[in-house]
């Protein structure tokens, strides 16, 4: 579906995709994870063709979108960051009038509105003003707008940030039934819990470069212990993380907290407890993508 | 990018702008419709009546106070639809409400935006200045065939005005500077380009500057269709800067917005 070869874009002096290989199959849900200033945005845009790349090669549903932008954008789903939906205008007059940009006609749009309208949960504010709607809401119309044109291809830039866990769940699981549907999906997102839900196989983004790529279990394996656990501590954390080495494999020290990264958690935990360090108090849990992250840019996403 | 403005694109978008504009058009009736008719009553009739009595006066071509005022509003309020039109509008699509960058995301590109909004403007400065037109003829003011021969030029003068604003508002990132063309360009432009009086009652040094008013341009072949009144220079060469302002306003625009929209 996409193909990347060195793909690059800068702003002045400042480069946000620094030279990035990647391939996308169809039928996949890819993502790209990384935090905030990553080069997940520049790089979808590239994708959507609306933003020239400034150097290597992109090949979109076999075009080229530098050279055949409108064919791409005939046949993608665009659900970008920030909700940019025509607040004037009801829930299907939004569909409606987006839907005839592709040139489809009012027939076959009527039709498609009630079935998408049903298929995210808005059929009963297809008349209500966008202004009226929750965020949530706006989100679910921004997805259904992208499905309007029966796209080949769907990008998501960080499809449920900003929403509640509820909000949340509702749009993972309109976008889990999109790929059971066969619909390729990419998206971005800064939710580890989000890639490990949705993607099939994931790249891992900081400062413009891609730093790691896989399925989520796959990155988990291989970069980091099968368990961690989260030591707090009374006071502030102790400095000696020599000491604390010697217990595990890894270990990470925050701001707040240690992580201790190993595939042996109870053991861990009794040895950790026997040396008397001040804890507050223990966590232990499965390796997570933030994990990786962790490993791979030595800082939090979070940051 | 391929950014081309193409005919099927602007036509598809214009349409979209037209049944927005029918859903709100009485939101913006006052300002097109009755703040122009309102001038001309209070100026043309109002102050027109302490010129010649109301009569005809040789410094305005023959023609009375409230007939030349009458037509130069026609005229400038052509100027001041389209660049409303096409500023703070465009600002909102760009920055505010960030529905055109839902629409560039489309097989429209920012050609195709450009390109409808202008179509939309030239049907709404069609529709404003044919009620101006006929109310100047329902004044006495104007012949049923000066009527009709004001509205192309007042279209072209509108359409002349209105794309450079459009390439500003594009190319600027600082609303403020929006503001600033208003107080600092198009309102002298406004009462200087011989909306009120005629140019030749300005300064002789400053007279010259009025050829670079957009709406100088467009008041004279204003009042050479509707009064059948000499030109100051060759009713084409007045034409030809008029397109020549248009082109190269929309041009910039579609370069402009291409580069907001697909950076």
């Amino acid at each position: 579906m996409v193909t990347a070869r060195g793909l690059r874009k800068a702003f002045g002096d400042h480069v946000a995709v620094d030279g990035i290989d990647f391939a996308i199959a169809g039928g996949e849900a890819f993502g790209f994870l990384g935090p905030n200033g990553a080069g997940k945005t520049s790089t979808m845009r590239m994708i959507a063709a609306t933003s020239p790349r400034d150097g290597g090669e992109l090949t979109v549903l076999g075009m080229d979108p530098a050279s055949d932008g409108p064919a791409v954008r005939t046949r993608l789903g665009i659900v970008p960051q920030e909700d940019n939906l025509d607040n004037e205008l009801t829930v299907s007059e939004n569909l409606l009038a987006y839907g005839r940009f592709f040139g489809i006609d009012t027939a076959t749009l009527t039709d498609r509105i009630a079935d998408l309208l049903g298929f995210v949960e808005l059929t009963e504010r297809r008349d209500a003003r966008v202004s009226t709607l929750s965020g949530g809401m706006k989100r679910r119309l921004v997805i259904a707008r992208a499905l309007i044109n029966e796209p080949d291809l769907v990008l998501l830039d960080e499809p449920t940030t900003g929403l509640d866990p509820q909000a949340r769940q509702l749009v993972w699981d309109r976008l889990y039934r999109l790929k059971q549907r066969g619909v390729s999906l990419v998206l971005t997102t800064h939710y580890m819990d989000e890639a490990e839900q949705l993607c099939d196989r994931l790249v891992v983004m900081d400062g413009g470069r891609i730093v790691a790529e896989g399925p989520p279990r796959t990155l988990i394996e291989t970069y980091v212990t099968s368990d961690v656990v989260e030591l707090r501590f009374r006071g502030p954390v102790p400095e000696d993380e020599d000491r604390l080495g010697t217990l595990a494999e890894g270990v990470e020290v925050l701001a707040d907290r240690v992580l201790v990264y190993t595939d042996d958690p109870v053991a861990t935990i009794s040895a950790v407890e026997a040396m008397d360090l001040g804890l507050a108090g223990t966590l232990s849990r499965r390796s997570t993508l933030e994990d990786v992250f962790l490993h791979l840019a030595g800082r939090s996403l979070n940051e | 990018m391929s950014t081309a403005l193409t005919a099927a694109g602007s036509w598809r978008f214009a349409r979209h702008e037209l049944r927005l504009w029918r859903r709100n058009w009485y939101g913006s009736a006052f300002s097109t419709f009755v703040a122009p008719i309102l001038y001309l009553l209070g100026i043309g009739l109002g102050v027109g009546q302490l010129v010649q009595g109301g009569g005809a006066a040789e410094e305005l071509g023959a023609v009375s106070y409230a007939t030349f005022a009458g037509t130069g509003v026609m005229a400038a309020s052509a100027m001041q639809t389209a660049v409303g039109e096409l500023s703070w509008p465009v600002m909102g699509a760009i920055t505010y409400t960030r529905t055109w960058v839902a629409t560039v995301a489309t097989p429209l590109g920012p050609g195709d935006v450009v390109g409808g909004k202008v179509l939309l403007l030239t049907l709404r400065l069609l529709a404003t200045s044919t009620v101006f037109a006929a109310s100047l003829l329902v004044l006495d003011l104007v012949d049923p065939v000066g009527a009709l021969g004001a509205i192309a030029p007042t279209v072209l003068v509108g359409l002349a005005c209105g794309t450079p604003m459009f390439a500003f508002t594009a190319w600027t990132t600082d609303t403020s500077y929006i503001s600033y063309v208003f107080r600092f360009l198009v309102v002298p432009m406004f009462i200087l380009s011989g909306t009120f009086f005629p140019v030749d009652q300005l300064p002789a040094a400053v007279q010259p500057v009025a050829a670079i008013s957009p709406l100088w341009h467009g008041l004279e072949l204003v009042r050479l269709g509707a009064l059948g009144q000499a030109t100051a220079w060759h009713p084409l060469a007045h034409v030809a800067v008029l397109l020549a302002v248009l082109l190269t306003g929309a041009a910039l625009a579609v370069r402009f917005l291409t580069r907001r929209l697909y950076q």
